[in-house]
């Protein structure tokens, strides 16, 4: 207990104090304030399309900046933890009376704590101005929040995490930022193609693998329609529109569970790469 | 009571041994010296030591405690520095020795007692990066005595230290010492562990090539220094001379090394034989000699800040 407080407290130090952390946070701010304030302003020009109003707005707000809101978690991730490598603090801390292990669980905190952050200055800002836009357009606020909102939030978060954790690998495997952002971005952008065209062309079970792919998986997770019955209405009509078959939802559960699986295997591959190697 | 014990300690990279069956003790209240040259495997030791780096074979006991359990609960009850003092540059001084002094339980006023020793206490709000040298060894000292460790481990305190500089940390380790702490410190210069240690380790490529007390070592013999007319004479009558080790001529001056330290008996010895001297003294033999007699001249540890 008091080695989860002494990580915790650690971390928070670390982490707030770092110039990095405060850029990169900033940027990711800056840029869901562009996005929430353009929102805005449309729903200022056009009234008639029912506008920028709590609790209908979340599901557009949520999804907007997209898969980069994770790209912003994964990058500070990366930066926070081979920057201990680079430094040797990893190694300090370790001959200072941290165990590997325990060293290891600072770095899953700091996981937790950057994942969250970054959901949560994400409904912060992104909130906050809906909310005065529900309150300049719409006088008030009745229902701050729904459950598929929630649920959406949650998936959003999951999201986050599942690139994170892509993101824990690729830091622990290179031990160094440059490499590791590469690493991170190269699969994100391009080997998880590649790797679902192989499986694809191999047929049968393994090309069903594609969708659970971890950057297929995570990013399909947060999609508006799979939450809200709002959306999904929409994107029924619009696939009818297309002629085609309406969309099918009912694999979020086996989704939702297979992604928490990838993250808990990709963190404990992270820590057996950090393990084997000499600090 | 042990507080270090190594059994045949080896670690290879590749085809490269870097530390090669070293088996060494360090006591309680010691001030042990490991000396060697560049690349003899200091580092490698103590990385193992402190368990971040897996030994290839071999054994290691702290306190007296063993295995993977064992060897963390001895380290916690170590402070330690490997190679260069690594601290978040970003942070303060005070704010690194806080991330230190979290993980090792200690007090915040720890944190001000040991900069005041280190002598760092007015620029303890100055971030690490805008540190020079001195001062970063001289945090990382600090950083070593937070939480009152019993041993304290020290990789090269004094690398790139200027005579002032040595002389601080030799000041701050004589009164470790004092306190009763054990210290472990490893050193390419042989004035600094003569003068900071009381036992030491000789290393070379790897293996260890003496090991005692620095007294024993620099007082094992006596050499003595003799001038007079007739140099040769000299020499011959020291070779036939019973307590005589070994003699050398050097220019005018003659040394021998002897078995007791009777310089009056010599004296009579020679005079005896009609060789009459201008000059007779003892030398006590430095870490130094014992180190090139050793390892040779060319693995001779630089004399460097001989403050
Ligand atoms: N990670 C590594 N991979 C390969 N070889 C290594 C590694 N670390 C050390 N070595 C080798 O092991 C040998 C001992 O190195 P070590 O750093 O222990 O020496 P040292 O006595 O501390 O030297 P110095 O006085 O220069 O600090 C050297 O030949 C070095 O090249
Ligand atoms: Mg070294």
């Amino acid at each position: 207990m008091r080695t989860s407080a002494v990580l915790f407290r650690n971390e928070l130090l670390k982490a707030t104090k770092r110039p990095a952390t405060i850029v990169t946070l900033g940027l990711f701010a800056f840029l869901l304030c562009m996005i929430a304030g353009s929102s805005y302003y449309q729903a200022l020009l056009h009234p008639e399309r029912g506008g920028f109003i709590l609790p209908a707005a979340w599901p557009g707000l949520l999804d907007d900046p997209g898969v980069p809101s994770a790209f912003f978690a994964a990058i500070l991730l990366i930066l926070l933890v081979d920057s201990e490598f680079s430094w040797r603090t990893a190694r300090q801390n370790v001959i200072d009376g941290l165990s590997k292990a325990q060293w290891f669980g600072g770095k899953l905190v700091l996981f937790a704590l950057v994942c969250l952050g970054c959901v949560g200055l994400h409904l912060l800002v992104t909130g906050s101005v809906a909310a005065s836009g529900s309150f300049h357009i719409a006088g008030g606020i009745r229902t701050l929040v729904r459950g598929s909102d929630l649920r959406m939030m949650g998936a959003d978060l999951l999201m986050v995490a599942g690139l994170g954790s892509v993101a824990m690998l690729a830091a622990f495997a290179a031990r160094s930022s440059g490499p590791a952002m590469a690493l991170f971005f190269f699969y994100v952008a391009l080997g998880e193609r590649m790797l679902a065209l192989v499986l694809s062309r191999m047929g049968g079970a393994v090309a069903s693998a594609v969708a659970f792919l971890p950057m297929k998986l995570f990013t399909s997770l947060p999609e508006p329609a799979r939450w809200d019955p709002a959306a999904f209405q929409k994107a029924v009509a619009a696939a009818a529109k297309h002629g085609h078959p309406p969309p099918d939802f009912s694999d979020t559960t086996l989704l939702v569970w297979v992604g928490i699986a990838e993250i808990v295997v990709l963190l404990t591959a992270a820590f057996l790469v950090y393990r084997r190697r000499d600090l | 009571m042990n507080v270090i014990e190594t059994a045949a300690l080896t670690k290879r990279y590749g085809a490269q041994l870097a530390v090669d069956g070293i088996s060494f003790t360090v006591e309680r209240g010691q001030v042990f010296g490991f000396l060697g040259p560049n690349g003899s495997g200091k580092t490698t030791t103590i990385g193992m030591l402190l368990g971040i780096i897996t030994p290839t074979a071999g054994r290691i006991r702290l306190f007296g405690m063993t295995g993977r359990k064992g060897l963390h609960q001895g380290r916690r009850r170590t402070g330690a520095t490997l190679e260069n003092p690594n601290f978040y540059p970003y942070l303060s001084g005070s704010d690194n020795l806080r991330v230190v002094a979290n993980v090792k339980g200690a007090s915040r006023r720890s944190i001000d007692e040991v900069l005041q020793l280190v002598r760092l206490a007015d620029r303890k709000r100055d971030r690490y990066q805008t540190y020079s040298l001195g001062m970063k060894q001289r945090l990382a000292l600090a950083a070593t005595m937070l939480g009152d460790p019993e041993l304290i481990v020290l990789d090269e305190p004094a690398n790139g230290l200027d005579p002032e500089g040595m002389k601080e940390i030799r000041e701050i380790i004589a009164d470790l010492a004092a306190a009763g702490k054990t210290i472990f410190l490893s050193s390419h210069l042989l004035l600094e562990v003569e003068r900071t240690c009381s036992h030491v380790a000789i290393i070379r490529r790897g293996r260890i090539i003496r090991q005692a007390s620095v007294r024993e070592i620099t007082t094992g013999t006596t050499v003595a220094e003799l001038r007079g007319a007739a140099p040769a004479a000299i020499a011959s009558a020291l070779e036939a001379y019973p307590e005589s080790v070994s003699v050398q001529v050097d220019g005018d001056t003659a040394l021998v090394e002897l078995r007791d330290d009777d310089l009056a008996a010599l004296n009579r010895y020679l005079s005896g034989r009609g060789v009459y001297l201008s000059h007779l003294t003892a030398r006590q033999r430095s870490l130094e000699e014992v180190f090139m007699q050793l390892t040779g001249d060319e693995e001779a540890p630089a004399l460097e800040g001989a403050a």
